[in-house]
């Protein structure tokens, strides 16, 4: 079974002297993002379904939905599934059926930070109390693997979150129609507030000593294979903080943690800035693609508007 | 109609393509040479593994697959040429191109090649098939109600399909209509492939 590569010695060593001088191999500073790119489907039919790159790293997530029956225990509750299976195409590494540290990580901390949290008001996708309710799925897709790849799947989970439309109801009674997207203009979800995952790394300063740490946002793998540990951090742009998950063996001092969540909190920000702006544009382009057709669809007859007399 | 493909898009992966036609857009990519699991290995042989992933959904081996209805058979054409695109993308070693071709024949008998979704969902049968260069079917998988005449014409049909996306662009008969009705897709994008492969080479 193929593993991942791991940075020889030399590698290593290298790598942790250039952080240990402020540099990277790829010459940002330690902590920015590499460029990151959102894109929706360009089929204004299809909503909730995001192409996100943090430099090569890229994650697709789809979101669909349909009607089911909720669980006996929560009546007035829809159902909510994150599915982030790793499959070859991300990295050779991984293998479809057996289950990757990573992918326990990833699934176990998009839970918290977007399911537990409450982000996504569950109750606004029961249609009928213990009857009928949405079953709304995620699929997190990695299609490319470059380090970090908790943060760009949280952001285009939540991207896909924001952007996704589930058909109209209505109810009559018992009965229950679900429209089309041609029919009826979808709906959108419920979001109570918009968490993103932000991963600090860490990197010992002296060798052999685990005092002074050195934080890093943003690896690339290469980078994600020399730390000694990172630090997760959910937050949404008004600073709460939804969850902490710190992985490796080294001690964080509590300190730090609160350094940590201060800069994660300004990454939070420009994540929620670029989502903002992204969903505009995308709303503009199909409002355009749908006021030359809605001009087509229109039943209106044209008036003549007659010069008032005097 | 000529499906949209584009080379390589993933980093990581050996070789990747993602293909476009009227139906899909289905992106592959393939792994390889790498090392086999044990109970998968073969002693004279590479082990080939396939895995389906749907953008909803969980994956599933091919086997698993196909034994669904229409839209499976639909599909199918997709994802041969977009695999084919990808190991040739990968650099792995070839027996023979590879083309796949969807038809479907509506209620009055009229033979649709590459079908949209509104054909595909009202016609009474629907057929994907795949040739080699050397003209061997290699797929055969029908769906719906259908003659053995209408297979052979099918056939027949697709066959030339196959033949023209890679038939070599230089010919005669492409003039002698005047109007190109098929254009040898396939064969451009190798050739542009290859041809910006070797780019390097020539600048320096």
């Amino acid at each position: 079974m193929p593993s991942e590569v791991t940075p020889s010695t030399n590698n290593h060593d290298f790598i942790l002297t250039a952080l240990r001088q402020n540099l990277r191999l790829d010459s940002r500073p330690l902590d920015t993002y590499r460029p990151i790119d959102l894109t929706f489907s360009s089929d204004p039919d299809t909503y909730g379904q995001t192409d996100v790159r943090i430099g090569k790293t890229r994650v697709l997530c789809n979101i669909s939905c349909e009607v089911g029956a909720p669980y006996p225990d929560r009546k007035f509750d829809g159902v909510f599934t994150i599915s982030c299976e790793l499959g070859p195409m991300g990295s050779p590494a991984w293998e479809v059926g057996r289950q990757d540290q990573t992918e326990i990580i990833l699934s176990r901390i998009l839970e918290k930070t977007v399911r537990r949290s409450g982000a996504l008001d569950t109750e606004s996708l029961c249609i009928v109390a213990g009857q009928k309710c949405f079953h709304l799925r995620a699929d997190i897709h990695i299609l490319d693997h470059d380090g970090n790849v908790l943060d760009a799947a949280c952001f285009a989970l939540m991207a896909a979150l924001l952007h996704f439309r589930r058909p109209d109801v209505s109810i009559e009674g018992e009965e229950v129609t679900v429209y089309s997207v041609r029919e009826r203009e979808p709906v959108k979800l419920t979001m109570t507030h918009h968490p993103f995952c932000i991963t600090t790394s860490f990197y010992p300063s002296r060798q052999g000593s685990d005092d002074d740490l050195i934080s890093v946002l943003d690896t690339t793998l290469q980078e994600e294979q020399c730390r000694t540990g990172s630090l997760t951090i959910s937050l949404n742009r008004h600073g709460e903080v939804c969850n902490i998950a710190k992985y490796g063996g080294v001690g964080i001092e509590g300190l730090s943690v609160l350094t940590c969540v201060n800069a994660s909190l300004e990454k939070a920000k420009m994540f929620d800035r670029l989502l903002k702006e992204r969903l505009a544009e995308d709303e503009k382009a199909r409002q355009a693609k749908i006021g030359a057709m809605g001009l087509e669809l229109s039943a209106e007859n044209e008036r003549v508007m007659e010069r008032p007399v005097g | 109609m000529v499906p949209e493909v584009s080379h390589h898009p993933l980093h990581r992966a050996d070789g990747s393509a993602s293909y476009c036609n009227n139906l899909f857009t289905i992106l592959a990519s393939v792994n390889g040479p790498i090392e086999v699991q044990r109970r998968d290995e073969l002693a004279e042989e590479a082990a080939i593994a396939v895995n389906l992933r749907p953008a909803a959904g969980i994956t599933k081996t091919p086997a698993l697959r196909m034994q669904g209805a229409v839209r499976d058979v639909g599909v199918l054409p997709g994802l041969v040429n977009a695999a084919f695109l990808a190991l040739v993308d990968g650099g792995l070693r070839l027996d023979c191109s590879v083309v796949a071709t969807l038809f479907t024949v509506t209620d009055s008998g009229v033979y649709e090649e590459e079908p949209d979704e509104k054909q595909l969902v009202g016609c009474k049968s629907v057929h994907a098939m795949a040739y080699s260069h050397r003209g061997e079917l290699l797929l055969n998988e029908s769906a719906g109600r259908f003659p053995w005449s209408e297979w052979e014409g099918v056939a027949e049909r697709a066959e030339k399909t196959c033949f023209a996306a890679m038939a070599s662009a230089t010919g005669d008969e492409e003039m002698a209509g005047g109007v190109v009705e098929k254009s040898p897709w396939l064969r451009h994008e190798l050739e542009e492939r290859a041809r910006v492969a070797v780019a390097w080479r020539e600048t320096t």
